[in-house]
């Protein structure tokens, strides 16, 4: 009997063992994905907020208002098969942040801090809402902007544009992301 | 055989993600000098606005401001002078304040340098100016030099003619002002292919009173008299250094590079940039760089003379 026993106690802990090391494997390998997909997210969120600026910067140039200036930014589809989202987010109501996360896992998330400050009446990104903007005359396509983007869209684009407010008799720039498309399209 | 394949793999990754950040560096930076030399900051005119102190700025720039038209590259004086006042100056930008501006946290650190695109030294006895690149150290043939001195002599101002040379094959020019007067400054510009570079020397054995312009005042002068405007104007393809008399009370024009003053028996002179070669700002004091810094380099204008801004950016935590 007693030779029965320790072999099933042997090939239990073996078992348990194989187990074990096969986790902490697995638990490895998900943190080093995770991380290279971090590090990647972290580069899409530093380019969408350095195109963010350039535009800004590009419009400010502008002494007339209504004018829109878009880019198309180039980001790839998925990374490493992963869908991932990008969003303009504004936590604190006073620091402006581009967000970039995966889709399934809210965890592996990067930002990059845009330098401007939203408390600063002239500038006003847009987080949270939607909407159209159109580009020019007889144009098919369209901005339609919101504080967040899928990253596997097509045509991802940055805008920004001066606005006259008559409320405040201040010209302000709004600037955001959005999706170049048609309608409906 | 798992233990060593988890090793490898973390250890084939590391180069992915050390490319990867410095990649993200690179990015980075790059906004930030968009952010710096594109943006006038807000308020715009917080350069020669002395009412202006740090906790009232909102953002954080330094290209120059104008209400009809602005210029790509082109930063404000007045807002570069702020950087490099004393820490205890009330207009003073302390880093600490930019880095909060332009939302950099706890994350980042960061530096900028102001360098003259091309270098120009004066040997102080011998008036031998050498003219080299910024970068290498080459001399710079067939720059074209314009001199003027400007002296203290029996309670006044004067100066001589101005006087204007080549720079020979090793980047060197040599000028004969006669002048013995002990309180003496050299106007100095210099121009090659389109770059221009303004320089203002002390030729004094001691250092002269020293103040500053901001805006279209004097700041941080003792009591004056006579003072006059230093400015570099282009007529008829070539630079003339001129000056006109200052009307206390009136304001300053905004191309006026210096004023000359009479202080105290001495010579007064207000700069409109720091005199030292090189302009440098670090969130970490006396600190140019830092280990894995990024860096980026752009050309600027400063006062109608060219100068190369470079941005280090640096990460706080790894």
């Amino acid at each position: 009997m007693d030779v029965p026993l320790k072999h099933v106690i042997g090939t239990v802990a073996l078992i348990g063992l194989v187990i074990a090391v096969g986790l902490a494997y697995t638990v490895i390998t998900s943190y080093i994905e995770a991380e290279a997909a971090r590090k990647q997210l972290e580069e899409i969120t530093e380019f969408v907020s350095l195109n963010l600026v350039e535009i800004i910067s590009l419009v400010n140039f502008a002494n007339y208002t209504g004018n829109i200036q878009m880019k198309i930014i180039n980001l790839p589809a998925d990374l490493g098969g992963k869908a991932y989202l990008i969003r303009l987010v504004n936590e604190t109501g006073q620091e402006c942040q581009v967000q970039a996360q995966l889709v399934t896992r809210n965890d592996v998330s990067a930002k990059s801090p845009i330098p401007l400050s939203s408390s600063e009446a002239k500038i006003k990104l847009i987080t949270d809402s939607e909407g159209t903007l159109k580009v020019g005359e007889g144009e098919i396509k369209q901005i339609f902007y919101s504080g967040t983007v899928y990253g596997g869209d097509h045509d991802i684009v940055v805008w920004a544009k001066k606005v006259y407010s008559t409320e405040e008799a201040e010209v302000s720039t709004w600037a955001g992301i959005g999706l170049w498309k048609t309608m409906g399209g | 055989m798992l233990i060593s394949s988890s090793v490898m793999i973390r250890t084939f990754s590391d180069p992915f993600l050390n490319i990867s950040e410095k990649e993200q560096l690179k990015v980075a930076a790059q906004k930030l000098m968009t952010q710096i030399l594109l943006n006038t900051g807000d308020p715009p005119e917080w350069g020669s606005n002395v009412s202006i102190h740090a906790s009232n700025l909102e953002t954080f720039g330094l290209a120059k401001h104008g209400e009809t038209t602005r210029e790509a590259y082109v930063l404000d004086p007045d807002k570069v002078l702020r950087l490099t006042l004393q820490d205890d100056d009330p207009l003073y930008i302390p880093p600490s304040q930019t880095v909060q501006l332009l939302n950099l946290g706890n994350d980042y650190g960061f530096a900028i340098e102001f360098y003259p695109a091309l270098t120009v030294n004066i040997n102080k006895t011998s008036y031998e100016v050498s003219v080299t690149s910024e970068k290498d150290g080459l001399p710079i043939w067939y720059a074209k030099v314009y001199a003027k001195m400007y002296y203290y002599d029996d309670g006044q101002i004067k100066s001589t003619p101005q006087i204007s040379t080549i720079t020979g094959t090793d980047g060197k020019c040599i000028f004969s002002f006669g002048i013995t007067a002990e309180k003496k400054i050299l106007v100095l510009v210099v121009e090659y292919y389109g770059i221009r570079v303004t320089k203002i020397v002390n030729l004094s054995d001691t250092d002269l009173n020293k103040a500053y312009l901001i805006g279209n005042q004097l700041y941080r002068a003792p009591d004056y008299n006579n003072p006059v405007e230093i400015m570099v104007n282009k007529k008829e393809g070539s630079y003339v250094i001129e000056s006109v008399t200052h009307f206390p009370g009136k304001n300053i024009e905004p191309t006026t590079i210096a004023v000359l003053a009479v202080s105290s028996s001495d010579l007064l002179c207000a700069y409109r940039l720091p005199e030292e070669e090189q302009l440098m700002y670090s969130s970490i004091k006396g600190m140019r760089s830092f280990p894995f810094a990024y860096s980026v380099e752009r050309s600027a204008i400063i006062l109608d003379s060219a100068y190369i801004v470079r941005l280090y950016l640096w990460r706080m935590s790894f």
